[in-house]
């Protein structure tokens, strides 16, 4: 029955991916068809777009009340992005840096991090929290959109041959696009979210473990397969670029949406405090040293990353089994 | 690199050269993007359709069967709960009986009896009164003995207070005939325990010498009634037995709800119409799965079974919900289970489409290269299927539009290179293209050779014949040998002959021309 578990939160996660990646789709085809500028569609749709699975998962955890699947979610999926998928691609190529916001956001990153940190300390995340998160959140965007507005006369958005190939032209196709994703998305966060919580139950430990370990891994595959793939040919500036804004988008959009909607607050357990949110600092702090440095991240230190991840997994597992302290 | 002609009304020519010099000439390299929906995407949503057709079937075939097969299981499972629990009622009764018959078998009872009825002696009736107590001792589960004579008078009675039940026995409890036991009736005491009473005539050497009454404790009753194992959450066995009161329950229920007509018992009075225990009462044995509710107003499956020497009713049963539930649960899974093995489906699907598409748009950029003049462009062929065979196609092709580029290239140089005058005119008075020596010879550049009519360089003198020669050629006459004078761009004039080839399919004319010196000479 653990393996039909593992195939249900494999297909949701597919319906999740193609879901989401239907709508966004579908969705850059609408705002095409009104004249609404590439640089306007790339900054909002595709970008909030391409997290739509992780918000529809988090959203469906949250009113289901599992909020520690919501948490060890984000926070386990920032973990990820910097160990597992920028671990992995450094291990294949070299982590080169392209844009010039990456040291601005990095930074940003780790002051979302702190701030996650502090707004956790009295044990509880709830809505207020979550609106401060949201705050954040917007003057982010605002900040960037901003910029982007300055560079707009550089601004090219170049769609990727299979966009400018699947994107629907004719209203009925656009409409089909919409909701297909729109139905895709919750069918698939709710397998997800069935599967994590059923084996939370059978393996008889909290959901925040499985949140943390089992779900970050599985949402976070997607960005390791696009990204290793990126590696391999060689193409990895845009690499960090990408977990740093992902992380920065975990905390503040997915995380706040998820505590605002969330009926009751999250509870963080002291088990964070000594264990999830000094590795999610530690990384952060980490690779932002990297990106203030320019340094690149090469093959040594993706193998550091990835056994980082591996003894962080491990001591995850051994802890829940009450093996280690 | 590229110089480009305009052309009025034939679009956009250009001529260029790539780096191994050949000349070529292309429409413009702007890529027009289907509008339709890529590979992947069909595949996927031809998917989805078929997934969503598969799974609305299947679901409704599965639906169908498992609601079947859980009903009937669940009715079988009752059957055989109810049998079960019949056979176990049926020997606990006989037990009952056996016990009264027992106690009713002792000889020095009845001969302490009958002795007592001749004399009314206090010392038999003591006798009596030992015995009974050895029987209530030896005998399980006795509550109470009582002995009576003949003229239905108490003789002795054990276990019970002056106000009990057997004092206020009616006439009828006393049996007319010697054999048999005859159960008088069943009540719960206020902790909880059934008792029952029987009452058998005495008789010594077929002499009636009294009567006697026993009441029994049910416990095995109550053991029965209440082990719930295999009865799943909500499941349970009913005795029930009807008075004029009401009908009620022989023990406490699994349920037990406020304001029930039990008291502290726990046994309850059923008063509900539809409750299944009227179906066992009235003999109405069998499954029931629709229209029943217990005492809590659940709607219930219920197997009822009736026991006829004590008129009593035997009811099991399950809270319909329980089983729906159940089912419920199975259909979930099952849904739950088709819907991802369906999305690794598309996953399958997706990267089928992506390894269709991907070999089909490196084919379309490698055209792409060597449309923008790159001829030693090839299209990697690794596969070996259609795809493959298509690559293969492309490639010979390109082998073969490289070879007859290099032709026509060797051509050009002759073009480039000729002494006399070289060029593709329309019959719409234009130049298409001119060749070098054009230039070297009348010192117009080739851009201002095609941006007017060139009969706007001919001499006036040679219009009017110039134009006929046109017409000629427009009829497809091949011009040998004309001659006219054309404008130097140091505004002199030089004599040309002509020879000039219409091609009828492009109305295009190839002209040669020689500058002669003197006209007279030709």
């Amino acid at each position: 029955m653990e393996l039909l578990l593992f195939v249900q939160l494999a297909g949701g996660l597919v319906y999740l991916l193609l879901g989401g990646d239907v709508l966004v789709r579908g969705a850059v085809a609408l705002a095409r068809r009104y004249h609404v500028s590439p640089m306007v569609i790339a900054l909002t749709v595709v970008a909030f777009g391409t997290s739509l699975p992780e918000l529809v998962v988090v959203v469906e955890a949250a009113l289901t009340g599992y909020p520690g699947l919501v948490f060890g979610n984000v926070v386990g999926s920032n973990i990820a992005n910097i160990l597992l998928v920028a671990g992995a691609a450094a291990f294949v190529y070299p982590l080169t840096y392209g844009e010039h916001s990456v040291r601005r956001d990095s930074i940003v990153m780790l002051a979302a991090t702190v701030l996650l940190i502090g707004l956790s300390l009295n044990g509880t995340l709830g809505r207020v929290e979550g609106l401060i998160l949201l705050a954040g959140l917007v003057g982010v965007t605002l900040a960037t959109m901003r910029e982007a507005t300055r560079m707009y006369r550089g601004f090219e958005v170049k769609p990727p041959l299979e966009w400018a190939l699947g994107l629907p032209t004719n209203p009925w196709m656009i409409a089909l696009f919409i909701v297909i994703g729109a139905i895709g998305l919750p069918v698939g966060a709710h397998l997800v979210v069935d599967a994590s919580v059923e084996m939370a139950t059978r393996l008889g430990v909290d959901d925040a473990l499985i949140g943390l370990t089992i779900l970050a891994f599985g949402t976070s595959l997607p960005e390791l397969a696009t990204t290793v793939m990126a590696a391999i040919q060689k193409r990895t500036e845009v690499a960090i670029g990408t977990v740093v804004g992902s992380n920065i988008f975990n905390i503040l959009a997915i995380l706040g949406v998820g505590a605002v909607i969330s009926p009751i607050p999250f509870t963080v357990s002291q088990e964070f405090f000594t264990l999830n949110f000094p590795v999610m600092l530690g990384t952060a702090i980490l690779l932002s040293v990297f990106v203030w440095l320019r340094k690149p991240v090469g093959r040594p230190a993706g193998i550091v990353f990835l056994a980082w991840y591996v003894t962080y997994i491990a001591l995850l597992v051994l802890r829940s089994r009450g093996l280690v302290g | 690199m590229l110089a480009r002609a305009q052309v009025a009304g034939q679009g956009l020519i250009k001529v260029w050269k790539n780096a191994q010099g050949h000349g070529q000439v292309g429409r413009s390299p702007k890529i027009s993007y289907p509008r339709g929906v890529d590979i992947r995407t069909k595949l996927v949503f031809a998917l989805v359709a078929v997934t969503l057709g598969s799974l609305a079937a299947f679901g409704m075939v599965m639906d169908d069967i498992a609601d079947t097969m859980i009903s009937e299981a669940a009715q079988d499972q009752l059957e055989g709960l109810a049998a079960s629990g019949e056979d176990a009622l049926e020997s606990i009764v006989d037990g009952w009986r056996e016990r009264v018959q027992l106690i009713a078998s002792r000889t020095q009872l009845r001969v302490s009896l009958r002795d007592y009825n001749a004399s009314g002696d206090s010392g038999d009736a003591m006798r009596i009164g030992r015995i009974l107590g050895d029987a209530a001792t030896s005998v399980k589960s006795v509550a109470a003995l009582a002995v009576f004579d003949t003229d239905q008078q108490l003789v002795v009675q054990i276990g019970l207070r002056a106000d009990s039940t057997l004092d206020a026995l009616e006439s009828e409890a006393f049996p007319d005939t010697p054999d048999g036991v005859r159960y008088l009736g069943a009540y719960v005491t206020e902790h909880g325990v059934p008792r029952v009473a029987y009452s058998t005539q005495l008789t010594l050497d077929s002499e009636h010498v009294g009567y006697l009454f026993v009441l029994l404790n049910g416990n095995r009753l109550v053991d029965l009634t209440s082990d719930t194992s295999g009865l799943g959450e909500t499941g349970e066995l009913m005795v029930v037995s009807s008075d004029q009161a009401g009908v009620r329950t022989l023990h406490a229920v699994r349920h037990p709800i406020d304001g029930t007509a039990g008291g502290e018992s726990g046994a309850i009075l059923l008063d509900g119409e539809d409750d299944p225990a009227l179906l066992a009462l009235a003999n109405e044995e069998g499954v029931f799965t629709e229209g029943l509710r217990d005492y809590r107003g659940e709607q219930v499956w219920a197997a009822t079974r009736f026991v006829e020497e004590t008129e009593w009713g035997l009811v099991v049963k399950f809270d319909a919900n329980e089983k729906k539930a159940t089912i419920d649960d199975f259909r979930g899974r099952l849904y739950t289970l088709a819907l991802s093995l369906a999305g690794i489906g598309l996953l399958v699907a997706v990267f089928l489409g992506f390894r269709l598409s991907k070999p089909i748009h490196d084919l379309a950029a490698v055209a792409n290269r060597i449309r923008e003049g790159d001829l030693n462009a090839r299209a990697h062929r690794t596969r070996e299927d259609e795809i493959g065979l298509l690559a293969h196609t492309f490639n010979d092709m390109a082998a073969e539009l490289q070879v007859r580029m290099a032709e026509l290239h060797e051509y050009h140089k002759f073009f480039d290179v000729s002494l006399d005058l070289m060029c593709i005119a329309g019959t719409d008075g234009y130049f298409k293209r001119t060749n070098p020596a054009f230039t070297k010879v009348l010192g117009w550049t080739e851009e201002q050779l095609v941006s007017k009519p060139f009969l706007d360089l001919v001499h006036p003198d040679d219009v009017e014949a110039t134009q006929n020669e046109i017409d000629k050629l427009a009829r497809g006459v091949p011009t040998i040998s004309f001659l006219n004078r054309f404008r130097r761009s140091d505004g002199s004039w030089i004599y040309l002959r002509w020879n000039s080839y219409p091609d009828p399919e492009t109305g295009l004319l190839y002209a040669i021309a020689r500058q002669i010196e003197d006209p007279q000479e030709a």
